[in-house]
């Protein structure tokens, strides 16, 4: 049980360390570089007219600063100020109403930010000067930052987070740009049902992630977050797919 | 028989695991749920990029790559990639793969057939056999090694074939020849999860072996103690996780080692068992040699003496404390102690003796042959090792640990290969430097060069001397296998589109002596072919023509390939290809050389079931293969005598014994003067494998890393009125290049040193860099040249 001076300690932390990246974000957005940034809204909708969702576009990276300033855009979320910075949610005892509505919407941004169902997600901030200390001070636990939800690491023994994560530069503009027509594994929107009712199967692989809360728990995206985080035994009654958590091959032997 | 094709196996549908759903369930707002990849088809395979060795799944969904997992089953990754790996499967599909041969007429590629394209090589050879060259790569699958290496020595009787991999790991063999007499690792990965003291030379892992620094960095939460010394010319991620991080200046690592091993002697904390037991002394007599001449231990000491903390401190510029710190721990026996390299200690005009020299300390303190306890090189290319170390695709070398230049070693590969006697030349051809340099000077004796696997238009050093001259000379004539448009087909008068990974069947060896064997998943775009195919054709069209030899002494075509039923598969026409599997029939004929010198590979059959197994695999009385984790030592490698602890059975005396060497400091070749007073660094970053023709079409890695970019010190960047992202010049005396200041970057160079990655052809630092190299390996050192910035905005 977190108390109340926990969290004020953390609360402190925590914006000391936004305090911190403010001004070191600001020392670079000062420097002008002129880095063109994608349209993450249109982005969206392009999205949003798909049938299914698809994926292996990068999503760009987004200055803490931008965040603050944009508004309603780069998160989807109003723009927020340090205050805004809440503690990591307890897991509530009682089932809870989800709301539906809020699934494609997160989906979307889910999907955006991995090149295929099973790929790393890129970093969709800025990590200008950070190091893997810095990642673990909001994604070990994760924190709700006015409606933005700062996801919790679901694979906490690996400590060198920048090798499979990456960020958009913010520094160095594109220049060598080449189209891809890799066409990705698409993003599910959700789990197969055997019939009305039962419980879905799991539509990802479940390597590196030990800790289902981690996305499906409070300090998931909205739309995700399952509506009864008391019941911790998940794989209980949610089963893997073999087929997308390969452990052996499952081709023939031409030879 | 016909054998089922790859194609075919997509057609094998497993059962599917769930219905594609249709329904959209209550309380999904509606939303249709995609199918679960019940279509998706996974197979295993080594990753592309670099030499660790982590194997991946690759799914595959209608003839494609559509997703990548870190393979569970595997030994070296345990499921764990970095970015590159798990954005592998995104190499194959850049919108300008080359999907046709082109053929350079008045100054433009023009497409052309594979029919010409094929007789043109051919002809082209058949003119002038030795004026021919083959260059390569530690990315030649091993049969693609192995079928170029019989080409050349076995059919053209011409040693003009060498690797990219002489200007990244040469000095490593070389280091590992003069020690143990015979190459690679004695030590595999498993030190890593053993040791206690972790020692990276010159090496940034935490990088370019992601893997594998997590493997030992990861202990660390698990509550285990690992102590992680950093010796550098520049603060990288490695030195941010390490707790020592020692900062030396360039050449310092040579400096360090002697002054490790002075201070073992003058404390009496050598291992005095292990020396008297398993070591033999040695250093360079009058004429240079990389054997050597052997030494008395008391001169081996008395060479030592002037090497005092102090002295090496001035030298190396690390801390006379430091240096002392490193000997105590090497002085303990109750410690594990692993040392890592790779470009550092390689790319270096002392790239031998400071391979050497590491080898020393580890041998003089006993840290070496326990779990944990370990020298290890390791490699930037996925087969620099089982392709270029064991097949020997370099001009002095035959498969197997052999070389040219011994009478014995030549017969007995003309005994495998059933040529007549004579076939193979004796003289050794050119490396790498000196190929290139021939073929770009007008009076030069090579004018033809077949570029697979590799891009030398942007890794050469001295690009200006060594490959940009090239261009306009009419009788020159440039080859290159490609997949996609590079600085090296920019120049080339001949185009062939090449299968890349997963598109055909390989077989890689990575740095732990595990070689690892994959099959063709996808077929290659276009009209693009696999590079084996494109060597067995020129040969076969050299048969035709008549060139002798392309048969063996029965009269037989050099690279017959026959069915199950003992017929000739005519697998150089392409159609018939993959009716058989050559990379098999290759293997097979080659693994008779892996036995001459303790590098026992297993049957094909072995490697398609195991995600890779380290060499000496040797049978066991059950008929099963096994593994060797640990050579040279008794515990685990079958082939050390019985009654030995250790033994070095490849001894360059003859008597089982390693050879502990002394070499005395030297400068670098070229050092900042008042002209040029900055050193230049080169090197690698996480996200761009080499020279990026493969990561920068990955969207997710090029835009994380757009461009390359100059690290400055502040002090330097703030004398030279330069900001974050300004364009600067850096120049030195063969040539320059722009590119953006970085200050306080990812990596931070001291004051006084710059430091810029390689992987960028629009900003080829390759231009600037100085082509001196080492005496043995004959390997460029790219960390050191003297340079000046200037911004560009100053003087365009």
């Amino acid at each position: 049980m977190t108390t109340s001076e926990d969290r004020k300690r953390r609360l402190t932390h925590l914006l000391l360390a936004g305090v911190m990246g403010c001004a070191v974000i600001g020392f670079f957005v000062g420097l002008d570089y002129g880095v063109p940034k994608a349209d993450r809204d249109e982005f969206q909708e392009e999205f949003r007219e798909e049938s299914h969702f698809k994926v292996g576009t990068v999503g760009p990276a987004v200055s803490y600063d931008d965040l603050g300033k944009r508004g309603p855009s780069a998160y989807g979320g109003a723009g927020y100020t340090v205050s805004d910075i809440g503690g990591v949610k307890g897991i509530p005892s009682e089932e809870i109403e989800i709301d539906p509505s809020a699934k494609p919407h997160s989906l979307v941004k889910r999907a955006s930010l991995r090149a295929y169902n099973g790929a790393p997600p890129t970093i969709p901030h800025s990590t200008d000067g950070m190091n893997d200390l810095a990642c673990t001070s909001c994604h070990e636990q994760g924190v709700q930052v006015g409606d933005v939800q700062v996801p919790k690491i679901p694979h906490r023994h690996y400590t060198n987070c920048q090798q499979c994560h990456v960020a958009e530069s913010d520094l160095f503009e594109l220049e060598f740009v080449v189209l891809s027509a890799f066409d990705g594994k698409p993003a599910p929107m959700g789990g197969d049902r055997a019939w009305l009712g039962a419980p879905p199967v799991i539509p990802h692989s479940t390597w590196m992630r030990e800790n289902c809360l981690s996305c499906h728990g409070p300090s998931g995206r909205a739309g995700l977050r399952t509506s009864h985080p008391n019941r911790t035994n998940c794989m209980q009654c949610h089963a893997r797919d073999a087929v997308l958590d390969p452990f052996e091959p499952t081709v023939g032997r031409p030879w | 028989m016909s054998m089922s094709r790859p194609v075919s196996r997509r057609d094998f549908m497993k059962t599917a695991a769930m219905a594609a759903a249709t329904a959209a369930a209550a309380g999904d707002a509606g939303a249709t749920l995609s199918s679960g990849g019940n279509s998706l088809k996974w197979d295993k395979a080594p990753c592309r990029f670099c030499g660790t060795g982590c194997h991946v799944m690759v799914g595959v969904e209608k003839d494609k790559v559509v997703a990548i997992a870190g393979d569970q089953a595997a030994d070296v990754n345990k499921g764990l990639l970095c970015v590159k790996g798990y954005h592998v499967g995104s190499i194959l599909y850049g919108e300008d793969r080359l999907r046709q041969p082109m053929v350079r007429r008045g100054g433009r590629l023009v497409p052309t057939s594979w029919d010409d394209a094929i007789d043109l090589l051919a002809r082209r050879i058949m003119a002038a056999p030795e004026r021919f060259a083959l260059y390569g790569s530690g990315q030649w699958t091993i049969p693609e090694g192995y079928a170029c290496q019989k080409l050349m020595k076995g059919g053209l009787s011409n040693n003009n074939i060498d690797p990219n991999a002489r200007l990244c790991m040469a000095s490593a063999v070389t280091g590992f020849l003069a020690t143990y007499g015979v190459d690679e690792p004695a030590g595999c990965y498993d030190d890593l999860d053993a040791c206690d003291v972790l020692i990276t030379w010159g090496n940034n892992p935490a990088e370019m072996h992601p893997v594998l620094f997590s493997r030992v960095v990861d202990r660390r939460l698990r509550g285990e103690e690992v102590l992680l010394i950093d010796i550098s010319t520049r603060r990288t991620r490695t030195s941010d996780q390490s707790q020592e991080y020692l900062e030396m200046k360039p050449h310092g690592d040579v400096a360090i080692a002697l002054g490790i091993a002075h201070l073992l002697i003058k404390n009496d904390t050598y291992s005095h068992e292990f020396v008297e037991k398993h070591c033999a002394f040695r250093a360079q007599g009058g004429t240079p040699q990389l054997r050597g001449e052997p030494i008395p231990f008391e001169e081996y000491k008395q060479s030592l003496e002037p090497y005092t903390p102090e002295y090496v401190a001035e030298l190396s510029g690390v801390p006379a404390a430091k240096i002392r710190m490193l000997a105590d721990l090497f002085g303990r026996d109750d410690l594990r102690i692993t040392s890592l390299w790779c470009m550092g200690m390689n790319q270096h005009t002392m790239g031998t003796a400071i391979n050497c020299l590491v080898h020393g300390v580890h041998l003089l303190s006993g840290h070496f042959g326990k779990p944990g306890d370990a020298p290890t090189s390791l490699t930037g290319q996925p087969s620099a090792c089982g392709t270029v170390r064991e097949v020997g695709t370099l001009a002095h070398a035959l498969p197997g640990g052999r070389v040219v230049a011994n009478p014995e070693h030549r017969k007995q590969a003309e005994q495998f290969w059933n040529l007549p006697e004579g076939r193979i030349n004796e003289k050794p051809g050119r490396h790498t430097v000196s190929m290139w340099d021939s073929f770009c000077s007008p009076d030069g004796d090579i004018d033809t060069i077949w570029v697979q696997v590799t891009n030398p238009g942007q890794t050469l050093p001295n690009l200006n001397k060594l490959f940009e001259r090239k261009r306009g000379m009419e009788d020159k004539f440039l080859v290159v296998s490609e997949v996609y448009p590079t600085a090296t087909t920019e120049l080339a008068d001949l185009v062939l589109p090449a299968a890349m990974w997963v598109e055909k069947n390989g077989i890689f060896g990575n740095s732990e002596r595990r070689t690892q064997q994959w099959f063709r998943m996808v077929s290659p775009p276009g009209e693009a072919r696999d590079d084996c195919w494109m060597t067995i054709a020129v040969a076969h069209r050299l048969y035709e023509l008549g060139h002798e030899g392309m048969k063996d002494k029965d009269g037989n075509f050099i690279f017959e390939i026959r069915d199950e039923n003992g017929r000739v598969v005519p697998v150089w026409d392409f159609e018939r290809y993959y009716d058989v599997n050559v990379d098999k029939a290759l293997f097979e004929e080659y693994r008779q050389f892996t036995r001459l010198k303790h590098k026992d590979l297993a049957p094909y059959e072995e490697y398609v079931e195991a995600r890779g197994l380290r060499w000496p695999v040797v049978q066991q009385d059950d008929g099963s293969w096994r593994e060797t984790r640990f050579r040279f030592s008794a515990f685990d490698d079958p082939y050390v005598s019985n009654g030995e602890e250790f033994e070095f059975y490849h001894s360059n005396t003859g008597d089982g014994r390693a050879q502990v060497w002394f070499y005395d400091y030297e400068p670098p070749a070229e050092q900042p003067d008042g002209e040029y007073p900055l050193w230049l660094t080169t090197g690698r970053v996480l996200e761009h494998w080499h020279t990026g023709t493969m990561t920068r079409r990955v969207p997710q890695l090029n835009r994380a890393m757009p461009k390359a970019y100059v690290e400055l010190h502040p002090e330097d960047a703030k004398e030279l009125g330069v900001r974050s992202g300004e364009p600067v010049i850096v120049e030195s005396r063969r040539g320059q290049t722009t590119l953006p200041a970085w200050v306080g970057g990812r990596g931070r160079p001291p004051k006084g040193t710059v430091f810029v990655p390689f992987f960028d052809e629009t900003k080829l630092i390759n231009k600037v860099t100085l082509e001196a190299h080492d005496p043995f390996s004959k390997q460029p050192d790219y960390k050191k040249s003297a340079v000046r910035v200037r911004r560009a905005q100053d003087n365009p």
